[in-house]
């Protein structure tokens, strides 16, 4: 009989789980994170991890306290690809702060409201504090991002020279309404260059890669396409290789060389298949019967297979439409892709399905589940096999799928260490993803632990002013102090400081400037660091709403276990 | 050659509630109940034991659905709450407490189980005199008239609910949904017998409680396949409509787990799938321009649908059928065999895109007066938003109970302190006589009286989780916390003053008789619970709890 057991949790030991988990992600904090090695000790596996979507990943917890802080970091990474850390951090001195409240006799209500209005007051900070993108023009870009600008001048004087042989031919009195347009996309595109310098949190060389691609996006539109960013990872070469181009770039095997050379500069058909290339195959929800016997009266059995009939037929279809590329979202059946290189076809394996929307949307091609279902209005026209790479140390050549009208980018990422490559991707997209929340927010906040900095302060003078709760001032008091832990953290991770102790110290002394009436306003290194104003503050209130779901908490319960199953202890039974 | 298995004789355990296991797991199951009651209530985790999903939850109804008892006796008093709730959508928590306490109590005065019943049986008739009678002190007017109440009810319910995670204006904002939805569903302009209508609540993740929205008629995700696009070349409506409730995957699986003899030649795929196209054909023919389906749709079906200009939505769900019948009027087709009747055809006013938050959706609108409404509700987490929907669902199945009995209790524990200061008052001056009649000594049933309403009142002290003590006036019998900045009584009825005499409510005070307060529409209380809901709790409460109190053995077969 199945019962349910639970555990009481009377000392808030989830608090203090949550507080202990928090603690091992501290070294992700700040531009300099320190990896971590995870070893499997049952395959003997290690992974190379940076980031704490990515531990929380790889840590078995079974716990309920550790699978709340997986859930509530997943929800924030899959949002906003950044932000985890902050998150986490907080999740963990927040978890402190409720405890020592707790110790000090504070009712749970008093702490939850509280908290909550120092949430409120430090939430204020993130609003008023903010500078708007277009406040960024003045700084001057620093040389690791003057290149990109330069070539940025460059590529539009070619456009500027193009319009204007256009120009002179026909309305030459436009003239000079057009130079001012594409004089603003000039501006507009350094205006870019940046705001991402100041989102890269030191990832110069990824937030590069995200600025070329978002280059070769169509210039008009106000914010970079986010959904037509794909990356492809290549080992074994070094890491100044990556690069973007336009289209999708995928890796093939060696063998379909030969295809690619055949179908180079030529306007190509595409099918797009939705689901696997095998004559097995089954579109989801198609319930197969267990148990079919096949009889039959006559002897002379059919010589050819159902496969090889269903083979027959794919490449009749594919002849019949032309069909030089297939993008397939599952697998495709071996033998068929012996068979199609004789005839010429391209199939790539893998694609996803949101790769495969943009190439219906551009080419007119209609994704089908069955390649044999496909007739005249399914097959997309007018795409092209961008120059391929050879790799052949790696038996692997790279090609790039281009269609006119797409504004699908592909970064190109390479590293000469397999174990970083996911550490590289996760990089790019997370400053690609910080580019993208600058650009949609308009704003942006002074990083570097300006702002919190700011939030210490805030706090400190709200707890000088009036209040309701009688507890407030402690609460408010041990949030700042929370603060400040984050703040020196950042400040030893970043290897300005070389203890706590010292980052305190110079906390202490940015305060007193502050009262001696200078504003707390440049970030503790003075480097020009800037943060997402919606991604931080989203990850504060997810933070603190993790805070007070475990807060709150007192049994965890546990269904599925019988009495008798002795693997818990401490237990009691329902 | 075969075995004979000898059977293991049957288990019996005589005397359950005397057995201490039995107890303890009665009083566990009591304090996983009250520790998790009302507005402060502690959240409970529950994951199974290979780590998965985990709920958080302090509401009735979600904990009783996960959790499995091993005891018998407690299978059926979670079924019964349980059974309440889907009724009642309020008071599980209520219920559970006060049935529990009935036991508990009886065994600690040591009462005989049949005295116990029938003086429960007996008071529980006052309390159902008293509540649906004109003097009772702790029942008010629902006035339908204005929203007022109506958001007074819901907002107490939300706040009943911690793991929902709302602030002050979250709440407010969420009320008046639930307000707004509840209204959306009586149907305008309608005689003789009426239906309610139907909100259909859907949750998305991820994004604030302020883009939480009420629309009408039924909001469904997109389909992969539709571009805005093709929804604009439909033109303007009503579209016809055709619903199918069977799978139309063109997959044999219905003939269920047989072995099938296929003769060779034959390919029943094939010839399923023709029959799909040939219901297309009629479809298309017939003008349709909306096709929907429960289950999958052959994806070469789908397609030559699109290529007809039809919109296809598939994978509706079950959940989804009947609000969809509502609002278009068709009737699901139930078969692939025959051809489609004109009759089963619906109509729809018009099909639209409607973005809520950062998420796109296909609203679809009746073509007349349906009554259907669609619920978005966001919040920032999975477990939030799970809580936040249900408390959502239930709060607006308890408005509409209000339109059966339009009068709503006093929440914040003054109920269930007023109730049980005018049960023991009633009762003291004519323990006699009314002991005599039911056939038991006084003492007896002033000890019964006793159980019951120390019962009652263990409710309202499971409002307090933090330590604090609970009071009781000695004037009003309203429920007090000794707190210096809430100035009002539990339900925010009676404002504090200096001479108004409190005294904790666990301890023993002199009987009185409570004065009634008169209600004044300047005067209202701030937390309400369900009258309804609460009265059935109480019967049922007092039922179980007989029920359980006489039972003498528990045997099981352990076979």
């Amino acid at each position: 009989m199945s019962g349910s057991a639970t555990v009481a949790q009377r000392r808030h030991i989830g608090l203090q789980q949550l507080e202990a988990i928090a603690a091992t992600t501290h070294g992700f904090l700040g531009p300099n994170k320190r990896p971590k090695f995870m070893q499997d000790e049952d395959s003997r596996d290690a992974v190379l991890v940076s980031s704490c979507s990515r531990l929380l990943e790889r840590i078995e917890l079974d716990g309920s306290i550790g699978q709340l802080l997986h859930e509530t970091v997943q929800a924030q990474q899959k949002i906003f690809h950044s932000g985890t850390g902050t998150l986490v951090f907080l999740a963990g001195v927040w978890s402190r702060v409720a405890l020592e409240c707790l110790n000090r006799g504070i009712t749970v209500l008093d702490i939850k409201t509280a908290m909550r209005k120092g949430l409120e007051v430090c939430l204020k900070v993130c609003k008023q504090s903010a500078v708007s993108v277009e406040e960024l023009k003045e700084h001057k870009p620093t040389s690791a991002f003057k290149s990109e600008i330069q070539e940025t001048k460059l590529q539009n004087m070619d456009v500027k020279l193009s319009q204007n042989l256009k120009l002179t031919l026909k309305h030459s009195r436009h003239f000079n309404s057009h130079d001012a347009q594409t004089e603003n996309t000039q501006t507009a595109l350094n205006d870019v260059t940046r705001i991402a310098q100041a989102v890269s949190h030191g990832c110069d060389s990824s937030m590069r890669l995200v600025l070329k691609a978002c280059k070769l996006q169509p210039k008009n539109a106000q914010n970079m396409d986010i959904q037509k960013l794909v990356t492809c990872l290549i080992p074994s070469l070094s890491e100044e290789k990556s690069h973007v181009l336009h289209g999708f770039v995928t890796l093939l095997s060696v063998e379909q060389a030969s295809v690619v050379r055949h179908l180079q500069a030529q306007a190509l058909n595409i099918a797009l298949v939705n689901g696997d290339l095998c004559d097995k195959y089954r579109h989801v929800g198609f319930n197969r019967l267990g148990n079919v016997v096949h009889i039959t009266d006559c002897a002379d059995m059919p010589s050819v297979s159902l496969e090889e009939r269903w083979m027959e037929d794919v490449l009749r279809k594919l002849h019949e439409f032309s069909i030089d590329v297939v993008l397939v979202s599952g697998m495709a059946n071996v033998k068929l892709k012996d068979r199609v290189f004789g005839a010429n076809v391209l199939v790539i394996e893998g694609v996803k399905t949101s790769i495969l929307k943009e190439f219906s949307i551009c080419t007119g091609a209609v994704l089908v589940s069955y390649i044999t279902q496909i007739d005249e209005s399914c097959v997309g026209r007018g795409v092209t096999l961008g120059p391929w790479r050879d790799f052949s140390e790696n038996d692997l050549i790279m090609v790039s799928i281009v269609t006119a009208g797409t504004s699908l980018v592909t970064a190109v990422i390479c590293s000469s260490v397999p174990a970083k490559l996911q550490s590289l991707e996760d990089q790019f997209w997370s400053c690609a993803y910080r580019l993208h929340q600058a650009l949609a927010d308009g704003k942006v906040l002074r990083g570097a632990g300006a702002v919190e900095l700011l939030c210490i302060q805030q706090l400190h003078q709200s707890k000088q002013t009036e209040m309701e709760n009688p507890h407030e001032g402690v609460v408010l008091e041990l949030m700042a102090e929370a603060w400040m832990d984050y703040v020196s953290t950042l400040m030893l991770n970043s290897g300005s400081v070389g203890s706590k102790a010292e980052a305190w110290t110079a906390i202490a002394h940015q305060m007193r400037l502050h009262i001696n009436g200078e504003a707390v306003a440049q970030g503790v290194d003075g480097i020009s660091v800037y943060d997402n104003v919606t991604v931080k503050s989203e990850a504060w209130r997810r933070a603190l709403d993790l805070v007070f779901l475990v807060l709150q908490s007192d049994t965890e319960i546990i269904t599925g276990v019988s009495e008798g199953e002795n693997v818990y202890r401490e237990l009691m039974y329902l | 050659m075969s075995r004979i298995c000898k059977k293991k004789p049957a288990v019996c355990t005589d005397e359950p509630l005397s057995n201490s296991n039995i107890c303890q797991k009665i009083f566990l199951f009591r304090n996983i109940l009250s520790t998790a009651y009302g507005p402060t209530g502690r959240l409970k985790q529950i994951h199974n034991n290979v780590g998965g999903h985990v709920l958080t939850t302090s509401t009735s109804t979600a904990l009783l659905r996960r959790v499995d008892m091993s005891e018998p006796l407690l299978k059926m008093i979670s079924t019964a709450v349980q059974h309440h709730t889907a009724r009642y959508s309020d008071c599980g928590m209520f219920m559970g407490i006060f049935m529990l306490g009935l036991i508990e109590n009886t065994q600690k005065y040591n009462l005989r189980t049949i005295t116990a019943a029938k003086v429960y049986k007996h008071l529980v008739e006052e309390c159902n005199a008293y509540l649906k009678g004109d003097s009772c002190g702790c029942k008010v007017p629902v006035d339908l008239t204005s929203c007022d109440s109506l958001i007074a009810l819901a907002c107490s319910m939300i706040t009943s609910k911690p793991a929902c995670m709302l602030n002050s204006r979250e709440t407010q904002h969420i009320s008046s949904l639930i307000a707004q939805a509840f209204l959306y569903s009586i149907p305008c302009n309608s005689s003789g017998v009426t239906c309610f209508g139907r909100t259909v609540t859907i949750g998305i993740e991820g994004q604030s409680v302020s883009d939480s929205s009420v629309f009408p008629g039924l909001l469904v995700d997109v389909p992969e396949m539709l571009h805005p696009a093709d929804v604009e070349r439909l033109g303007s409506g009503p579209f016809r409509v055709v619903l199918f409730n069977v799978s139309l995957s063109g997959d044999i699986s219905e003939v269920g787990d047989v072995t099938l003899e296929i003769h060779r030649g034959v390919d029943p795929e094939r010839d399923l799938l023709k029959q799909l196209l040939k219901l297309g054909e009629q479809v298309v023919k017939e003008k349709v321009r909306l096709f929907a389906c429960q289950k999958v749709v052959h994806p070469i079906l789908q397609h030559y649908l699109r290529k007809h200009g039809v919109v296809v939505i598939e994978r509706l769900g079950l959940a989804l059928i009947e609000p969809f019948v509502q609002i278009t009027g068709a009737q699901a087709v139930a078969s692939v065999c025959s051809l489609v009747p004109t009759e089963a055809y619906g109509m729809v006013k018009e099909i639209c895109f409607r973005s809520c938050g950062s998420r796109e959706l296909l609203q679809i609108l009746p073509s007349k007066d349906t009554a259907v409404s669609t619920m978005v509700l966001c919040h920032r987490n999975e477990t939030m938003l799970e809580e936040l929907k249900m408390t959502c669902q239930r709060a607006e199945h308890v408005l509409r109970l209000t339109l059966r009995e339009p009068y709503a209790l006093l929440g914040g524990g003054c109920t269930e302190t007023l109730l049980a200061t005018h049960i023991t008052h009633m009762n003291e001056s004519s323990a006699a006589t009314t002991a005599a009649a039911l056939c038991v000594s006084q003492s007896e049933f002033l000890m019964a009286v006793e159980a019951f309403c120390s019962s009652l009142q263990s409710v309202a002290l499971s409002l307090e989780h933090d330590g604090q003590d609970c009071l009781i006036d000695l004037t009003y019998a309203h429920r007090w916390v000794p707190d210096i900045y809430t100035k009002t009584c539990g339900c925010g009825l009676v404002e504090d003053r200096s001479n108004l005499e409190k005294t904790p409510l666990n301890t023993a005070y002199h009987t009185f008789s409570p004065v009634s307060l008169k209600n004044s529409p300047d005067n209202q209380p701030r937390i309400l619970d369900s009258f309804s809901a609460k009265l059935n709790a109480l019967n049922v409460a007092v039922e179980m709890a007989n029920f359980v109190l006489d039972v003498k053995y528990i045997i099981k077969d352990i076979n």
